[in-house]
């Protein structure tokens, strides 16, 4: 028990290779003798191996632009995606009149356009695409995605070229994470930037698809 | 009311919090694998957009924080390396090699093991830099700073109990 006492702090000296020799054998003595001792090594023992891969130097410091630069980025895309929440809610009863006339107009069977197909592009793992069909009353926007991320609620928007955002669809899980849906947008076909899919109640962006841009 | 419906919840927050905790190493380690400082500050702008945008899908069960946003950052910077490469033919394909040979979740463990000791009181850091990063015995580590050789030795033990504690809590060792 005395014996412990002079060797109560060694352990540390010692998984780090500083006791000299002659220490070094006093304490390894000591060691096979004392269960304490023995656990403070096992303790101390795996932190050599995860410093041998460090320097122990400053990192560089961070210049204040990176964060400037990323917060801004995060703010206009917000921006955008706050106004077509805004325009969609100011549009709600038009939107009601124009599902009305939609009835109407498929009924009547106007206009036949095979679509403009656009692949759906995503940070994640999703993939799929979009067909945009002309209409005259604005686009019939057919989406089909695969492997989107574990969400139990998808809006998509269209984005109209002048920055607008209209909501065309929203949907639930599915049981094999994909989703075949078709909206409905006001915007003109030819006026359609992209297509972008978000999730439904932190809107954030898990998928886009880009319309073919004029040159 | 409804605006703040609309709003992220605290997006700006997220990106900040993701900046504090692993813009430094992130781009200590895009720094040590591209000569061009620049171009390092950029990728890690973009890594913490991106690292927003596509937050949903970190998941804790898979792997820490930090190792998730290595390996966003890897490939912003193979993008951004492949796209100069492209447009200028300048990048020395060293570069881009470096990045995709390292291995993510151990650069990312490294970058947290060394936040742990940065993190450690002046005191602890400069002991165990003496005796493990300077190879010196603990009477010579004495001599320097002035104090005991039976001070140092209780100074490296405490200093290594609040290491292990910091990656203990770090999730780095159990």
């Amino acid at each position: 028990m005395s014996d412990h006492a002079a060797f109560r702090d060694w352990a540390a000296a010692y998984v780090l290779g500083s006791l000299e020799a002659a220490e070094r054998s006093e304490f390894e003595t000591h060691l096979a003798s004392c269960d304490e001792c023995r656990a403070r090594v096992a303790e101390f023992a795996p932190i050599p191996g995860l410093l041998s891969r460090v320097e122990p130097v400053d990192n560089p410091p961070v210049p204040g632009a990176i964060a400037e630069l990323a917060v801004e980025q995060v703010r206009s895309d917000w921006t955008a995606l706050r106004r077509s929440r805004t325009r969609w809610r100011s549009a709600a009863v038009a939107a009601a009149v124009l599902v009305i006339g939609l009835v109407a107009v498929l009924g009547l069977g106007l206009q036949d356009d095979p679509g403009q197909t656009l692949e759906v592009k995503s940070e994640a793992a999703t993939t799929g695409h979009v067909v945009l069909i002309s209409k005259t009353w604005g686009t019939e926007v057919e989406i089909d995605l695969q492997d989107l991320p574990a969400d139990d609620h998808f809006v998509a928007w269209v984005v109209s070229t002048d920055g607008g955002w209209e909501q065309v669809a929203a949907w639930g899980p599915t049981p094999l994470n994909g989703a075949r849906v078709t909206g409905a947008s006001s915007v003109a076909t030819s006026e359609v930037e992209s297509v972008v899919i978000t999730t439904g109640d932190d809107r954030h962006p898990v998928a886009s698809a880009t319309a073919h841009s004029d040159p | 009311m409804t605006a703040n419906h609309d709003q992220p919840p605290d997006a700006e927050a997220l990106v900040r919090r993701l900046h504090d905790e692993h813009a430094s190493s992130v781009l200590a380690w895009i720094r040590s694998r591209s000569a061009d400082s620049h171009d390092a500050e950029e990728i890690v702008a973009e890594t913490l957009v991106k690292a927003w945008r596509n937050y949903q899908q970190f998941d804790p069960a898979r792997g820490n924080e930090r190792a998730w946003v290595f390996g966003i950052a890897r490939n912003v910077a193979n993008d951004h390396y492949r796209r100069q490469a492209r447009n200028l033919r300048l990048v020395a394909a060293m570069e881009v090699g470096d990045l995709v040979s390292d291995d993510v979740a151990q650069v990312a463990e490294a970058s947290v093991v060394h936040d742990a000791l940065m993190d450690l009181s002046d005191n602890h850091r400069q002991v165990i830099v003496e005796a493990y990063f300077s190879g010196r015995p603990v009477r010579e580590i004495g001599e320097r700073l002035g104090i005991p050789a039976g001070t140092v030795k209780s100074r490296l033990f405490y200093a290594m109990k609040a290491l292990r504690a910091s990656l203990e809590e770090r999730g780095i060792l159990q």
